[in-house]
């Protein structure tokens, strides 16, 4: 048996702990079921009312355990290692990393998985098929509880490896337990939002707002009108039968597997994350075709869930790429003796080494590069003829390369921006310095102009824009400018150029006296 | 088949502010303890740390028994063990919990290889009781027992000594001796000198993050083969004594203390010359009551060298 499981089931396994909450959710589940003695006014079967309560009262129970306590233990598991010292003797053990992972990811909540397995799995499932009334079932009733059965496992897993990748991450930046713990928050907040989309969409697929007359009502029946998700109003109530189809991209995807699907996703990168980080930590050097991959992937996966085509193909993948060049420039500014080794391995001409050793905010401002360019290439292929005869671009193909080119350019200044932050001695907390600086250039500097000149005007410090009202013709109709676009464009170029110019200044600056500081 | 246990070339480690290590190289023969003593801060801790792949350095190689423990860590872990000055043990864990969990982990017949480490390391005693309630003595040798369960060929311990009773350090000592019979190559860092003096067989200067001195033990003997010998007198010493003590010191110097009472010479340490020594004294009618000679240690060698790198430095 793995020994890292094996370790953890021996810490975490006492009958106790086995115990107390086995007990709490039977009791719940029993209270759950025996609670509900009378249907609703929907006239549905009252198995229909005691499932219902059931799978809420499990969900409740379920949530304290599985989510808070189990993201609780497999963090704790990592600090506590830390802070008792015990750390170093499973980095000197030759397991392979991926039974390291294996075992604390699963060996610290053996508890939690032996009781959601052989409990909380059945009370579910049993819930569910009660909760789904035979009459309504618009497929057969096993795929719609395998899929949200699956949806429930994957959250799980899905949330108990993003913890323990954010942990791995405090980790890695050398911050206190405390700052590791609080990291738990957002990715408890994050979990509740998808436990909750997976509740919202089983409870789409048996909520009915329904009355015994509504049969052959005016000639509707379920099989020929209800089935088909449409709605109707009836003397002042709605009927409506709300299992619909949702899009990924063009794909038809009813939403309980669209949400089954979306958490499968996270489960996956956040266990290739744990894996990759938890290699890190065990001084392995990679080469950063994972990280490639998750930024190609993530954003086209992810923007599929829109179902508008410019949220698509701007708004959501350039936000990500964004968001994600951030987050690991964040992470790596800092490191001032890993730029030094890829420096070095480049003019060693060791391109392997460089290769490992290449900042991942590289590899991202690469791929949003090759994303510009791409809707550089694509977006005049989209363009019309006008009736004269003459090529015209169409305002929103321009546009979409236009927020592009700005995002990249935001995201040069702040890559910038956080080097200075990281690089400058007199800043102690680098990391407070970065959220300050977000804070002061995409929130409090708009808000400030948007008091001063207007709606638009905020636009200006060089935020990047997504929102096709924003287009260029709009911004300019603050009432800091005129109508003129082309002096907008000037104006707002001109803004974010001389920022870019700013901090490569500085940073040149900061940088050779950091490259100094080393030397000596 | 390289006979160096421990190869290390070009090594430097940064700190973002400092070099940790400077230009490290060094070699280490199989089967020796050597003994790695530095100021604090000297870069100690951080070297032993790059040699057991835990922290990888900025550039140079490391080869632990012919394995690249820079490029591939994990694989060189099955050829080392290591304990830090500052380890912990599994609180909640048995003793013999942990020791499973490290067989485990190097894939060894569970059963056998803990039994094996627990008679080597005369813990029968404690095998039974949970980790957070050994003293740390106790802490320290089932520490050392989970270090080398898998029989490593190098062990690297830093500062083991620390927090130890005088008996605990006795035994400490014992067991280093009895791991290195078996074959094994020890690095140990201390700061208690004496101690190490007692089974290493090698010594590495370390100060700045520069590896100052490498010395062994027959370089270290030559090095002591002359020390002072603190002669008592019942009376004070006479000027004719005087001349006599002084042609029978090696450097032909002797100090006198302020009521001529001692007389201190250099000599060499070796029984049969100080068999010589005593009865030259005794002959020449010269007041003996006391007669010690005090061998040159680790320490003074040690100090001895930290002083020629300060004035160098000056």
């Amino acid at each position: 048996m793995n020994p890292e499981f094996r370790k953890h089931a021996k810490l975490e396994l006492t009958p106790l702990r086995l115990l107390l909450p086995l007990v709490v959710l039977l009791l719940g589940a029993w209270a759950g079921w025996v609670s509900v003695t009378e249907i609703g006014w929907e006239n549905l079967p009252l198995e229909h009312y005691k499932g219902e309560s059931l799978l809420y009262w499990t969900c409740s129970i379920g949530f304290i355990f599985t989510i808070l306590w189990g993201t609780y233990l497999c963090t704790s598991t990592i600090t506590e290692e830390v802070s008792q010292k015990s750390w170093t003797f499973m980095e000197l053990s030759p397991l392979s990393t991926s039974k390291i992972l294996f075992g604390k990811l699963f060996g610290s909540t053996i508890t939690i998985w032996i009781i959601t397995l052989f409990f909380g799995i059945p009370i579910l499932a049993f819930a569910v098929s009660n909760y789904i009334p035979d009459i309504l079932a618009p497929r057969n009733e096993n795929i719609t509880i395998t899929m949200f059965i699956a949806g429930v496992l994957l959250w799980i897993v899905a949330t108990h490896a993003f913890a323990f990748f954010t942990v791995l991450g405090t980790l890695k930046l050398k911050l206190p337990k405390s700052a590791a713990l609080a990291m738990l928050i957002p990715v408890i907040i994050v979990s509740m939002i998808f436990g909750g989309l997976l509740l919202e969409n089983i409870n789409d697929y048996t909520t009915m707002h329904h009355k015994s007359n509504f049969t052959n009502y005016n000639g509707l029946t379920w099989e020929s009108e209800v089935l088909k998700g449409n709605n109707y109003e009836v003397e002042g109530d709605w009927y409506r039968y709300k299992m619909q189809d949702d899009n990924w991209y063009d794909f038809r995807i009813p939403q309980l597997d669209k949400i089954t699907l979306l958490i499968a996703f996270i489960a996956f990168w956040s266990i290739i994350g744990s894996y990759r980080i938890l290699r890190e930590t065990l001084q392995y050097k990679d080469t950063p075709w994972v990280w490639f991959i998750f930024m190609i992937t993530a954003p086209l996966f992810l923007s599929g869930v829109s179902n508008s085509k410019f949220e698509q193909t701007i708004e959501f993948p350039l936000y990500m790429m964004n968001i994600l060049l951030l987050l690991v420039c964040a992470k790596e500014a800092g490191d001032i003796i890993a730029y030094k080794t890829w420096i070095r391995s480049i003019k060693e001409k060791s391109w392997k080494q460089a290769l490992k050793y290449t900042p991942l905010w590289l590899i991202s401002f690469m791929v949003l590069a090759l994303y510009f360019l791409f809707l550089f290439v694509y977006s005049p292929l989209q363009a019309s003829f006008i009736k004269d005869g003459q090529f015209s671009l169409k305002m929103i193909e321009l546009y979409k390369i236009n927020s592009a080119l700005i995002v990249l350019c935001c995201a040069l200044k702040d890559i910038l921006a956080f080097h200075i932050i990281f690089w400058w001695k007199k800043i102690r907390r680098p990391l407070i310095g970065v959220v300050v600086y977000l804070l002061i250039a995409y929130v409090i500097a708009p808000v400030i102009l948007h008091t001063l000149w207007g709606q638009n005007a905020s636009f200006l410090v060089a935020h990047p824009i997504f929102e096709i009202d924003y287009s260029i013709k709009n911004i300019l109709n603050s009432p800091l400018l005129n109508n003129n676009t082309g002096i907008i464009n000037m104006i707002y170029w001109s803004i974010l150029g001389s920022q870019i110019l700013v901090f490569g200044f500085l940073f040149n600056r900061i940088r050779k006296s950091t490259q100094e500081r080393l030397e000596r | 088949m390289s006979q160096n246990a421990i190869t290390v070339s070009s090594l430097n480690y940064y700190y973002p502010d400092k070099k940790a290590l400077e230009n490290i190289t060094i070699q280490i023969p199989k089967g020796e303890i050597t003994a790695l003593v530095g100021p604090n801060g000297a870069g100690k801790s951080t070297l032993m740390r790059c040699l057991a792949g835990l922290d990888s350095p900025f550039s140079g190689e490391i080869s632990i028994c012919g394995i690249d423990i820079i490029n591939n860590p994990r694989q060189g872990h099955s050829k080392l063990g290591y304990l830090s000055d500052d380890f912990g043990l599994y609180e909640e864990l048995t003793v013999k919990d942990v020791l499973e969990y490290m067989a485990g982990c190097h894939e060894l017949p569970i059963k056998d290889s803990v039994d094996t480490v627990i008679k080597r390391l005369k813990i029968e005693s404690v095998q039974d009781k949970k980790c957070g309630a050994l003293s740390r003595g106790w802490k320290q040798r089932v520490g050392i027992a989970m270090a080398v369960i898998h029989m490593p060929e190098v062990l690297i311990l830093d500062e083991p000594a620390s927090g130890l009773d005088p008996e605990a350090r006795s035994e400490l000592s014992t067991i280093l001796k009895d791991l290195q019979k078996e074959g094994m190559t020890i690095l140990v860092s201390s700061h208690i000198l004496s101690e190490l003096e007692e089974y290493s067989t090698a010594m590495l200067v370390l100060r700045d993050g520069k590896i100052k001195d490498h010395i062994t033990l027959e370089q270290q003997k030559a090095l002591t083969s002359i020390s002072s010998v603190h002669i008592g007198l019942s009376s004070p010493v006479t000027p004719a004594q005087k001349i006599h003590l002084e042609n029978l010191s090696q450097d032909k110097k002797i100090s006198v203390t302020e009521n001529r009472h001692t007389v201190t010479i250099q000599h060499k340490n070796e029984p049969e010359q100080l068999n010589i020594l005593l009865k030259s004294l005794l002959d020449e009618n010269i007041p003996v009551c006391s007669f010690t000679p005090s061998q040159s240690t680790l320490q003074t060698l040690y100090l001895e060298i930290a002083q020629t790198d300060k004035n160098q430095d000056k």
